[in-house]
């Protein structure tokens, strides 16, 4: 637990927060120059003066007051209810199950299978770059389970890049493909993706979306880690989907239909409101 | 110790754990990520997080303006919508935007339900009391989703005159196509839940635009796009709705 001294920063001390600049996945401060590279991390200085720092005190009190959980919540995946904690960057509230470790698009995936019984026990499954937390049920629910990843880290059935796919055409029934177009060439990707598909076959997509911007964001200029986590918020994100990802997916030859989380089930399972899972048919 | 407890104590600890390694990360972006400009105060700098849940480098440290004040002056900046000769009614009246309009019209006057700031008008926004045909323009920023909205937009457009606009922002929810209302919801902390703060009484989706033209406005949008939304500290697609009253539209 971090003591109330550490809460109250005063410029000229230095760096404050061991805690934070040991966290696993520090925010990169990225700025127009060099000068400004520790800008966020590093020391207080003169720009901010006492009622600025009162101001953001009362933000970290306010968010300790909820980091770890605001209002009970029901897991679907692992029926445990309780506590969930907040999540990501920035954070979101009672984002994931204290239990499992599942996020919001895993719980609407669940809740998605068990409205529309989405995998069966005839389907061969692929799914790209697996979360444990989705494999952990997926897996059991169809004839075939298998795993997609382009990097070596993870161990999967098949290592190939989703762009260029060296599987057969017509292979699956069922592919899971969630928060991967956002880093990839997404028609290149989705195209790959209809040829491996059986006729009548689905593929459940999952991305970050914009659902205010017509237009979807992508900026050639934009290449480096800290410019990409700005831009389209992650470091290895190379673009920000807006509401025309519809039709992204449908230029590749899909039907699509969508599942998006709304109420009751966004406040009782702690979900993203209006989060869509697009569910991309391969014509039969 | 009995079992129950210890396995109590355990989940406690757990959480324990989890909220502070997110309150660990949640201050290393608390001050400030990138510096941002402020179209309203000029101020270039470390921008704050604010809100619940947290926006990072949300609320400008020169004037305290927030993301939607920004996107206000920025529009305001670049289509000249305010005339000489126009009266403007201000509901809620934010402090950020006031000087932008009181001194470029011929009459500007506030508006508020609560005491909590002095107002021109002390009146409902539901039935303002006020005549009809006044106006030219109507602000009313965050404010539908705290009251009877179509009453409330249907007074706005009787105080218009002809060809008078009304700028409204809210939140929304645009993945929803529909609106979320539940009449069940009444207390502040089931609010707090389901319409994301205590005193709010819906949470909009996209038919938001469905609700304002069906009180007979023609509608057009300013939305916060790149690279505005990066440069000046905006939330992604958010957007304003200009609500145009039809010229030569009778009452």
């Amino acid at each position: 637990v971090i003591d109330s001294a550490d809460s109250s920063p005063v410029a000229g001390e230095g760096p404050m927060m061991t805690t934070a600049q040991t966290s696993d996945q520090i925010l990169p401060a990225a700025g127009p120059s060099q000068g400004e590279a520790d800008w966020a991390t590093g020391p207080l200085d003169g720009d901010l003066d006492r009622r600025k720092r009162d101001i953001v005190d009362r933000q970290v009190e306010a968010f300790r007051a909820i980091a770890g959980g605001q209002f009970p919540r029901d897991c679907p995946i692992c029926d445990y209810r309780g506590s969930f904690t907040a999540f990501g960057m920035p954070p979101r509230i009672d984002a994931k199950c204290l239990n499992c470790g599942s996020l919001e698009r895993h719980r609407l995936l669940m809740l998605m299978d068990m409205g529309l019984r989405m995998f069966r026990r005839h389907h061969v499954l692929l799914h790209f770059a697996p979360e444990p937390n989705v494999k952990s049920w997926v897996s059991r629910k169809v004839k075939r389970y298998e795993t997609a990843d382009l990097s070596a880290g993870r161990l999967v059935t098949h290592r190939v890049n989703i762009e260029d796919i060296d599987l057969p055409r017509r292979s699956f029934d069922r592919i899971i493909c969630n928060h991967v177009l956002e880093h990839v060439d997404d028609a290149r990707a989705l195209r790959e993706l209809l040829r491996i598909l059986r006729p009548g076959g689905k593929a459940i997509l999952t991305t970050p979306v914009i659902e205010g911007w017509a237009v979807t964001y992508e900026n050639p200029l934009i290449h480096s880690e800290p410019d990409r986590r700005l831009h389209f918020g992650q470091e290895n994100h190379v673009r920000y989907f807006g509401s025309d990802i519809r039709d992204r997916i449908r230029a590749a030859g899909f039907e699509l239909t969508e599942f998006t989380a709304t109420e009751p089930d966004v406040h009782t399972h702690g979900l993203i409101r209006g989060e869509t899972i697009f569910i991309a048919t391969r014509p039969g | 110790v009995p079992p129950d407890d210890s396995h109590k104590a355990r989940a406690e600890a757990r959480v324990a754990a989890e909220a502070d390694k997110q309150l660990a990360k949640f201050r290393t972006t608390v001050r400030g990520i990138v510096p941002r400009t402020c179209p309203n105060c000029g101020y270039r700098g470390r921008f704050t997080a604010f809100g619940q849940p947290p926006r990072f480098d949300a609320r400008c440290g020169g004037c305290a303006s927030l993301e939607r004040h920004r996107l206000v002056v920025l529009w305001m900046q670049r289509t000249d919508p305010f005339a000489v000769h126009h009266a403007v009614l201000h509901f809620a009246p934010e402090p950020q935007l006031t000087p932008h309009i009181k001194g470029s019209v011929a009459r500007y006057e506030t508006a508020d339900l609560s005491d909590r700031r002095p107002v021109t008008h002390k009146i409902n926004i539901e039935a303002t009391g006020l005549p009809d045909a006044s106006y030219d323009w109507i602000i009313c920023s965050h404010v539908l989703e705290h009251v009877d909205d179509a009453r409330a937009l249907v007074e706005m457009r009787r105080l218009l005159k002809p060809g008078g606009r009304v700028l409204i922002m809210t939140p929304i929810v645009e993945g929803w196509a529909k609106t979320y209302e539940n009449p069940a919801i009444t207390v502040p902390a089931d609010r707090l839940i389901h319409f994301g703060q205590n005193d709010h009484v819906r949470m909009y989706g996209r038919d938001l635009r469905d609700r304002i033209r069906a009180a007979d406005f023609a509608l057009t949008e300013y939305t916060a796009v790149e690279p505005d939304v990066l440069t000046y500290g905006l939330m992604r697609g958010e957007t304003i709705f200009i609500a145009t009253r039809p010229a030569g539209s009778g009452q």
